[in-house]
């Protein structure tokens, strides 16, 4: 996941880098566990690691540069076996 | 922070007579709320005791087709509970609209209950507040209402509670058990949240000395179950207003089972009397519904808003349930 995030440019500042990190490995964990988020339209069925449950499940974590869509690359990345 | 002492229970037992033992002893759980309330010194407890060591940590069946929840389960783990996620759906959908999953893997199930309002006067010390400081007055009421009640109210106070994990519950009929100096008792969620009246700092009919121990479900209803919520961004905000929906559908046609509304009071809003009604379209089921719930609506004049959301939460709700069995 760190590497995932130095290719994808997934900071500016990097405040918010070590709190994104922790939180994109969990939630991609969360997801494999089967735990249900507000993006889940079937709560009774496991969920898709699509990018609208990646957003809702790092919605904790805010990044003031607005680096959002390089952190979705990079943890799709990730759960796509790429790194 | 104040100082104060700080001690760890390993029972529920243990844990009511530590707080029988000192006067202005608090319950810690997750303190996903009650560690923010301690730093602003809005909560000044000289005594903590900790009750993460005591059990009551599960979800069994209570014997009577029902469940039984633990006051320490993680609403991470409540919502992600098999049988919640199947019978009782309108529950497992509130707790994901509610905070993050950071806070969702610590709160708890009777912290949550416990949570105290985020109206913003509250929190402002330089702010009039009857809820902080009975009889100091209410800044709220005509200042930066727009999030605040619409039901409910007093001229005392007209914050909201945030919960959404109790709006799910009080359309299920939940129970809350409690354990105090006196033994053990249940008090209906119908009754556990309090309106404000003339004493708004008197939140819930919690005792002092008493801990919640469980919440009781009672057998599910069957039925679809929908949770919307309607907010000032996608993720991570309390509700402006929020709908907790149990519906029977008929083709295109939908009735009402169950419904309550979050966000517009003190406490969670069931309205029974827009419940078993006839079916028909949302539309005309949201209206002839919201009209009931809303007639004694008394808003201020930055959220009087929230009356016709509630009726479009309502009918967004209701669509949901239908595109739900398609």
């Amino acid at each position: 996941m760190q590497a995932a995030f130095i290719a994808h440019d997934g900071y500016q500042c990097g405040y918010c880098t070590p709190g994104q990190i922790l939180s994109a490995v969990a939630t991609l964990d969360e997801i494999a566990a089967g735990i249900p988020s507000a993006a889940t339209s079937r709560v009774s069925q496991p969920s898709p690691a699509s990018p609208e449950e990646i957003r809702e499940r790092m919605s904790g974590n805010l990044c003031r540069c607005a680096a959002y869509p390089n952190i979705i690359a990079a943890i799709t990345d990730v759960r796509e076996g790429r790194r | 922070m104040r100082p104060f002492a700080y001690q760890r229970a390993s029972s529920a037992r243990e844990a009511v007579a530590m707080l029988a033992a000192r006067p202005r002893a608090r319950i810690i759980a997750g303190g996903t709320n009650l560690l923010d309330l301690m730093k602003l010194q809005i909560e000044t407890p000289a005594h903590l005791v900790d009750v993460n060591g005591i059990g009551l940590d599960t979800i069994e069946p209570d014997g009577a087709g029902g469940l039984r929840l633990g006051a320490l389960v993680r609403n991470t783990d409540l919502a992600a509970h098999d049988t919640i996620r199947r019978q009782y759906g309108v529950l497992t959908r509130a707790l994901v609209a509610g905070a993050s999953g950071q806070l969702r893997n610590r709160a708890t199930t009777a912290g949550n209950l416990m949570q105290r309002t985020r109206c913003p006067y509250f929190y402002g010390s330089a702010m009039a507040c009857n809820k902080r400081e009975p009889g100091s007055g209410c800044d709220a009421r005509e200042g930066a209402s727009a999030n605040l009640a619409i039901l409910g109210t007093s001229a005392a106070c007209i914050a909201t509670h945030p919960s959404d994990m109790a709006v799910a519950m009080r359309a299920l009929d939940a129970v809350v058990r409690v354990l105090g100096p006196a033994g053990e008792r249940s008090i209906p969620i119908a009754d556990f949240h309090r309106l404000p009246g003339a004493t708004p700092e008197v939140e819930t009919a919690l005792q002092p000395g008493e801990l919640i121990t469980a919440v009781e479900l009672p057998a599910p209803l069957g039925g679809t179950h929908v949770y919307r919520k309607v907010r000032e961004r996608a993720s991570y905000a309390f509700a402006t207003v929020s709908v907790a929906l149990i519906a029977r559908i008929d083709g295109d046609r939908v009735a009402i089972e169950r419904l309550a509304f979050g966000g517009l009071a003190a406490k969670p809003w069931r309205v029974e009397a827009a419940e078993r009604r006839d079916f028909g379209t949302p539309e005309e089921i949201a209206r002839d519904a919201a009209t009931v719930a809303l007639a004694g609506a008394r808003p201020t004049d930055r959220n009087a808003y929230k009356i016709e959301l509630a009726q479009r939460a309502l009918h967004a709700a209701l669509i949901d349930a239908l595109e739900q069995n398609r």
